[in-house]
């Protein structure tokens, strides 16, 4: 049974968005029960892989694979790591939440959850297979439904001095997801060829020697096309405005477990290439750091409460990305606990901007005010999402960027210094934010707000949940994470 | 003893059911919370009677919380007398203004929510005193942070109030960005978080002096921001937004006490780098002085107070400066009881004018509340450093520290700062309580006992705590105590009797100025009106800061905000697309339908393609 674990999580949520293209357009109850069932199966699968995972044995584990075209090599081939497991377990906890967030979708729904499911199931995809031809198979499966659901369930926003459609979020990102992935699948393809060209297997290839001069000459094809989707500096605006296009589960997929594709891009290239892999690392550690600063202060001047978050997971990546490029195994386990502790706090920020955008048909900051008179349980919430990521002790954050700091301590002194000030000036952004839209008077035109509906208030209310116990309760995560990362490191620095 | 963890413990499981559950509770379970304090005092008492049986500093609980390669971080709890002394304060103070909150808060709405903050910020406090090592201790540190914004935040729909909370929130992020670093440089030169681990490789000389000073002075800027000293002192005054029992206990026992414990804690550290103890020396003589010369002419009740604990703070700093630990807590303790008699009398003067906090519309309230005018009079006496109050036996000892400890001109300046003092309290004190009733006045009536009990209690402690000074029979003293035996109390006659003087002065100053009108106020601020100016105008830091901010930090945001957008996004980006747009305008007429123009671009481009296989590809080979 645990063999077909992970061919049953790709396959549901593949299989369910097929079949919901049979189903009744009209039936919306059904459609959207249907669709919560797809993803609360999906959701269940992925948490019982979490815990099954033996961290004590280490490893990929759950492993399970066919043969698809053997002329080239090509095999569907799965198996999760004490890496990969938490992104599974990541993935799951933002699915159906987003399913849970777009109960109320007018607009037809039937093709919404189509998309989404179609979505989700090149994610996890992604995150399972062992065969670089299906990584990059499920990566582009995931793209084309997400430039769909911003095309068309999307908002055009009109920001007075400039003018964000939804046509341009999607096209935006769309074309910048195919630009990293082209360089990609050139590096995959090099990869392939120099490894002797009769396998794609993760397994093969990180076995196979590459030449110092081979491997610093196409690493950066990874480093930079998966930098973009992880949001590296200067290739992060597509980002923030595929944000303010997008619907809020799609933001919530986007920035909670998209970008965070990305980053886990990297991590296996590396394992790839590992001696080009160190020779790049001081620069992916310095752009990492712009991605900090750079967010954090155009977080600060933002106007859009989709601006300030999308900014936000900009500035939180380049922790992730620093967290990696220290090649210490604090440093990297801790970008690796943030993946995931950003990957639920963000959907947790989009899915209650999302409520209120709903509700108030703005996210304007200088025209909301007071909203914590009114709606109780979205300004808590909110609270709860902002002081992650402010990175208060006693939530997720706090333990990831405290993890990442170590390691930056131990290598990069100076840089972690400036990842510390980076912390202080999330606070500065999102305490002033609180008090703008939440606290002080309520305006008259809020008197009559709605909070969050019970639905929304169990998918926040169940980010929130996790956010509290990975803060208070990070041994059990930080040992299945250690289980992947040392390895990891021993082939790294060993080789 | 090795129950102590329990005292946090219980008052963060209150947090948590009363914030979740009270408003299902009996009295919006408040009284969960106040069982909860009441319980880690009970557990102070049980704690301090084990110690003094054992005599030995213990670990009371250890488990590990997280570990990933070298770094091992526990939830551990050390007992030992400056932990066990600051479990006492906090506790005892927080349990007393917890019950006057009863009255005071009675009606409000988000009754249960402010409990339910209390016993988050207590619980906070208790961890950070209790903690064995860094990291918890950064965590407590933060989360008493946290607490700190709820509740000055308390009221949010005012703007002040939301304004207060965020002031206060980021000024002291501001000193912890400090303190994490310093922590994190610790680990880096000892490989532990643990702090007998830290001290112990800092005591055998393993940490390079220069590290060791500026880790030193950076987790000095945590304490800086906790405890409001110079230049982070501004969101004190502020604080005052929130109810009168919160500033209370902000006050007295757990945000601003935090720094001055973390120095305590962390002085190892600092005998081991003599330069960040004279920057805390004088980072405490400054703050005494501004906080004094500013509380002398504010005019509303509870800004004074405030001014007056950040002087007060600012003087610990400089007894810790000075060396003496001893000193510096006794007076924390002194000034607990004081501080938070202080706030809960101004609370209840407040109570009976209708929130008026303005002392200019006081007078004469001796007559119309009895208990509150001789508690507050007990307190401002006992601050002022009035014998034989707790207040004079912890200033004579800093004092005394300050004299051996550092040069001539650091004592000079305090015993200056102590006339102010005595100036200060004698005009809040004649100002308010006596003198002519004034007409805002006349309605006025004493508060409910649920609030006065906790008054008269608190005044009990504040003129008696000080004797535990003194070395009587069998008791040791509270130096030795502290010290372990190492450091007892001493007296210096002269001294004594200059700073004994010094305050009477200050007193007898403030009576003729303020009842007797021997000296006009109008004169003296025609005088020095530009003295005067600075001092209400406070300095003008918030000034400076607000021009930073809007000037700088702002401006560089809405920078890099248009940069992002302009540059990076409408040229970087879209100006590619336009650049490729065009170009394919340009080279379309390259598709000219002439065979002999294609011919052509085939032979050049497989000429490109062998040269890219002969020289290129052999070198990445």
């Amino acid at each position: 049974m645990n063999d077909w674990l992970l061919f049953l999580l790709v396959a549901v949520p593949l299989v369910g968005g097929i079949a919901l293209m049979f189903f009744p357009s009209r039936n919306y109850p059904l459609i959207r029960g249907y669709s919560a069932a797809v993803a609360g199966v999906s959701a269940l699968l992925s948490v019982s892989i979490f815990f099954a995972y033996d961290y004590t044995a280490a490893g990929f584990q759950f492993t399970n694979s066919f043969q698809w075209l053997p002329v080239l090599g090509i095999q569907y081939s799965l198996g999760v790591d004490g890496i990969s497991v938490l992104m599974v377990l990541l993935t799951g906890i933002v699915f159906i939440t987003g399913v849970l967030i777009s109960w109320n979708i007018e607009h037809r729904p039937k093709d919404f959850f189509v998309h989404y499911l179609l979505l989700v199931a090149g994610v996890y995809g992604v995150f399972v297979s062992q065969d670089l031809f299906f990584f990059f198979f499920f990566y582009e499966l995931a793209v084309v439904p997400m430039y769909l659901l911003i095309a068309v369930w999307g908002s055009s926003t009109d920001f007075k001095t400039f003018l964000r459609t939804k046509e341009y979020g999607a096209l935006k990102l769309m074309l910048y997801l195919v630009a990293g992935s082209l360089l990609v699948w050139v590096g995959i393809l090099a990869v392939y060829v120099a490894g002797q060209g009769d396998s794609f297997a993760f397994s093969d290839l990180v076995s196979r020697e590459f030449t110092p001069g081979f491997q610093r000459f196409f690493f950066p094809f990874f480093m930079v096309g998966f930098g973009v989707l992880a949001g590296l500096w200067p290739f992060h605006t597509w980002s923030p405005d595929g944000h303010v296009a997008a619907p809020t589960a799609v933001s919530m997929v986007h920035a909670g477990v998209l970008m965070k594709l990305g980053a886990y891009g990297i991590l296996r290239s590396m394992e790839l290439l590992p001696e080009g892999a160190r020779d790049w690392m001081p620069a992916l550690i310095g752009l990492g750091t712009v991605n900090v600063i750079y967010g954090a202060a155009s977080a600060m001047s933002q106007k859009d409460l989709k601006y300030v978050v999308g900014y936000s997971s900009v500035s939180h990546m380049g922790y992730v990305l620093m967290g990696i490029a220290t090649l210490d195994a604090l440093g990297v386990g801790g970008a690796v606990l943030q993946m995931f502790s950003h990957g639920v706090m963000t959907a947790l920020f989009f899915a209650v901007v999302g409520v209120i955008y709903h509700n108030a048909h703005t996210r304007d900051i200088d025209v909301l005010q007071g909203l914590a008179k009114r709606v109780s349980v979205t300004t808590a919430l909110f609270v709860i999402a902002g002081l992650t990521s402010l990175g208060l002790p006693g939530l997720s954050g706090f333990v990831a960027e405290l993890l990442v700091f170590i390691g930056l301590f131990r290598t990069y002194p100076i840089l972690g210094a400036i990842g510390v000030i980076g912390a202080a000036i999330t606070a500065v952004y999102i305490l002033r934010l609180l008090a703008k839209v939440f606290f002080g008077p309520i305006s008259e035109r809020w008197q009559h707000l709605h909070d969050a509906s019970p639905v929304e208030s169990v998918a926040a209310g169940a980010l929130a949940t996790v956010l509290i116990a990975v803060g208070m309760l990070p041994s059990y995560f930080v040992r299945v994470i250690n289980s992947g990362v040392l390895p990891f490191l021993e082939r790294l620095t060993g080789a | 003893m090795e129950l102590a963890w329990l005292a946090p413990a219980l008052n963060f499981a209150a947090f948590g059911v009363v914030s979740l559950f009270g408003k299902y509770l009996p009295g919006k379970g408040s009284f969960l919370s106040i069982l909860a304090i009441f319980g880690g005092f009970i557990l102070f008492g049980v704690v301090l009677a084990d110690y003094l049986g054992q005599k030995e500093d213990t670990l009371s609980f250890s488990r590990t919380w997280v570990e990933l390669g070298v770094a091992r971080i526990t939830w551990g709890m050390i007992i030992d007398p400056l932990s066990v002394i600051m479990l006492g304060i906090v506790s005892f103070v927080a349990l007393l203004v917890q019950v006057y909150s009863l009255g005071y808060m009675a009606g409000q709405e988000r009754f249960g929510w402010y409990f339910a903050a209390h016993s988050l910020f207590v619980a906070a406090m208790l961890t950070l005193v209790l903690a064995d090592n860094l990291i918890l201790l950064y965590i407590a540190w933060e989360l008493v942070g946290l607490g700190s914004y709820l509740l000055i935040g308390f009221w949010y729909e005012r703007p002040s109030a939301a304004e207060a909370a965020k002031k206060a929130f980021v000024t002291t992020r501001i000193g912890d960005v400090g303190l994490l670093i310093g922590i994190l440089m610790l680990f880096k030169a000892t490989g532990t978080f643990e702090m007998a681990g830290v001290f112990a490789a800092v005591e055998a000389g393993h940490v390079a002096p220069g590290a060791l000073t500026w880790a030193t002075i950076l987790i000095f800027a945590g304490a800086m921001g906790k405890s409001a000293q110079f230049p982070l002192h501004v969101w004190l005054p502020d604080a005052m937004e929130g109810p009168t029992p919160v500033s209370a206990l902000i006050h007295a026992a757990t945000m601003v006490a935090a720094g001055v414990f973390l120095v305590a804690r962390a002085f190892p550290l600092f005998e081991a780098a003599p330069d960040a103890r004279m920057v805390v020396a004088v980072i405490g003589l400054i703050t005494a002085g501004m906080g004094a010369t500013m509380a002398l002419v504010m005019t509303d009740l509870k800004r004074v107070l405030a001014y007056s604990t950040v002087s007060h703070l600012g003087f610990m700093m400089l007894a810790l400066g000075a060396g003496s630990v001893p000193a510096a807590i006794f007076h924390l303790l002194a000034h607990a009881f004081s501080k938070a008699l202080l706030f809960l009398g101004a609370g209840s003067v407040m109570h009976a004018m209708h929130d008026e906090t303005d002392i200019r519309k006081m007078g004469g309230l001796r007559k119309k509340m009895p208990i509150t005018a001789l508690t507050f009079t007990i307190g401002a006496l006992s601050l002022a450093g009035i014998p034989p109050l707790s207040g004079f036996f912890s200033k004579d000892e800093m004092l005394l520290a300050v004299f051996d400890g550092l040069s001539p001109a650091f004592l000079v300046l305090a015993l200056v700062i102590v006339l102010f003092s005595a100036l200060y309290m004698a005009r809040l004190l004649f100002t308010v309580f006596y003198g002519a009733s004034s007409p805002e006045a006349e309605h006025a009536h004493e508060s409910p006992s649920v609030m006065t009990l906790p008054l008269i209690i608190l005044a009990a402690g504040a003129a008696v705590v000080g004797f535990l000074a003194l070395e009587v029979g069998g008791y040791e003293g509270f130096g030795n105590f502290i010290t372990s035996g190492h450091h007892g109390f001493e007296v210096n006659l002269l001294l004594t009797v200059a700073a004994v003087v010094l305050a009477l002065v200050g007193f007898g100053l403030g009576y003729a100025i303020y009842v007797r009108k021997a000296l006009s106020t109008q004169a003296l601020m025609g005088q020095f009106g530009w003295v005067h100016k600075l001092l209400v105008n406070k300095y003008y830091m918030d000034h400076a800061y607000q021009w930073a901010i809007d000037r700088i930090v702002l401006v560089f945001a809405s920078f890099i905000g248009a940069f992002d957008r302009i540059v990076v996004n409408d040229m970087g980006v879209n100006g590619t697309a336009e650049t490729v747009k065009r170009s394919g305008f340009r080279i379309r007429y390259l598709e000219s339908g002439m065979v002999y123009n294609y011919a052509l671009a085939m032979a050049l481009g497989a000429a490109a393609v062998a040269l890219f296989w002969w020289l290129v590809i052999p070198r990445i080979g």
